[in-house]
């Protein structure tokens, strides 16, 4: 393996996990988290000789992450290359928890940049501007389309508890 | 639900997933392996629309640069992550509000561009036109090799990618002498850029390289000119003009053919001199529109 594969799998074991999580919690499904995740990796391998600065690297990824989960709407779902051979339902234990359904569920229904926003500031906790940054927009509308997002949560997931 | 709620929801909901194994590194090497080569086949191949077909991010709007899209034309290298203007082409929204739907700037065949890089029409042939003119100041005694690195990256690129609101141009070709290979390099930004009108800033801000920085005098212009990357050898040096319109001219030149890892023999020594470096920067050919 050069040194150049070794620096990148080892980076893709260091964030893979988080870039993921973030990815299930834009789309809420494991394996569309996943082919977000090779599509952002793939792309930083693309790239990765003029990404050498290790601090550009989560922005750089986070970044193409993001901007694939928004597009697929515009671009339909593409199945992508797989990390994971094996089907992932049944690598993964059976997760049913109301409140955690209900939110990703909830979430679903936001509009995808807003969930974007969302997902950035209150998951990543980016600041305003990095999140900003990692979208291609002005500070004045992540704060508004967060605003938004959590108008939108709030009426989706309000019902739900004043009926329990 | 509040902003610490939401926080603590988000918190809550991945502590209770149960998460598949982590994904296999091997695996999204050997997908990145891929995606080079598919790249270098595609280049090779010469045709836009194979290009558009197959490229793994052919599927993305932003720059990459510049970000994202498959920022490459035909022979084109993607543009950098972290481009001069450290902005990301950002996609124009269909309405106010509406931002979830974004609309590239029309391309050549009268379709909105799939991604920030144009492929066809006014842009497209500007970029290439880029690339003649960087091959026209290449200097006596060097020739212009074409083909592909050994990790299959083009020789010779031109790219025309939207940068809301401005464009950026970049043209890069190989240069050979004495068996050694090098690299020369041009970007240019228009007006509406978000660049520093300050040289030396504006040099160093060039990919985000950093650099030990002097002003070269060019007549009436004011030059930055990086003669010592701050330890990131993608290129060796680099001069930055920006002329009163707000256009900002880069030239570089590098001692190998490109910032893979397997390059050929590098140049003995950087081709051009400083003050010639800082001539082309405000040299009227790379003053594009």
């Amino acid at each position: 393996m050069s040194e150049r594969d070794a620096a990148f799998a080892e980076y893709f074991a260091a964030r893979s996990g988080a870039m993921r999580a973030t990815a299930y919690l834009l789309c809420g499904d494991w394996h569309r988290a996943e082919d977000l995740v090779q599509v952002a990796f793939t792309k930083l391998y693309l790239h990765w000789n003029r990404v050498s600065r290790h601090e550009a690297l989560d922005p750089y990824t986070r970044q193409v992450l993001i901007r694939a989960f928004i597009d697929e709407g515009r671009w339909g779902w593409w199945r992508r290359e797989r990390t994971q051979e094996a089907p992932i339902e049944a690598l993964a234990a059976p997760e049913p928890t109301e409140d955690r359904v209900l939110l990703l569920r909830a979430l679903a229904e936001v509009p995808p940049r807003q969930r974007a926003v969302l997902v950035l500031r209150y998951w990543q906790d980016l600041s305003v501007e990095a999140t900003a940054a990692t979208l291609g927009c002005s500070a004045g509308t992540v704060k508004s389309q967060a605003a938004r997002g959590l108008d939108t949560l709030r009426a989706l997931v309000a019902p739900s508890v004043n009926a329990e | 639900m509040d902003e610490n709620e939401l926080r603590d929801a988000l918190h809550t909901t991945m502590t209770l997933s149960h998460e598949p194994p982590p994904m296999d590194s091997a695996v999204a090497v050997g997908a990145g392996r891929r995606a080079v080569r598919r790249r270098a086949m595609l280049a090779s191949a010469g045709t836009a629309a194979a290009l558009v077909a197959v490229t793994v991010g052919a599927v993305l709007p932003g720059r990459g640069l510049f970000g994202g899209g498959a920022p490459q034309n035909v022979a084109g290298q993607p543009m950098p992550l972290s481009t001069s203007a450290g902005a990301v082409p950002a996609p124009t929204p269909t309405a106010p509000g509406d931002v979830t739907k974004p609309v590239w700037p029309t391309d050549g065949s009268g379709q909105p561009q799939q991604d920030a890089t144009a492929r066809s029409g006014l842009r497209y042939e500007q970029g290439k036109r880029l690339l003649d003119q960087l091959l026209a100041v290449v200097p006596a005694g060097y020739s212009t090799p074409t083909g592909s690195t050994a990790e299959g990256i083009p020789l010779q690129s031109h790219q025309a990618a939207v940068e809301e609101p401005a464009w950026a141009y970049e043209a890069s070709a190989a240069i050979r002498r004495a068996g050694g290979t090098g690299r020369l390099l041009v970007e240019v930004h228009t007006p509406g850029n978000k660049l520093s009108s300050e040289p030396c800033a504006l040099a160093r801000a060039f990919w985000g390289m950093g650099g030990t920085c002097q002003v070269e005098q060019v007549g009436d212009k004011r030059v930055g000119v990086v003669v010592k990357s701050g330890g990131d050898d993608r290129f060796s040096q680099w001069a930055a003009y920006r002329y009163a319109d707000g256009t900002v001219v880069y030239v570089a030149q590098a001692r190998t053919d490109s910032n893979a890892e397997q390059t050929a023999t590098p140049l003995a020594k950087v081709p051009l001199t400083v003050p010639q470096l800082a001539g082309l920067a405000v040299d009227s050919r790379f003053h594009l529109s």
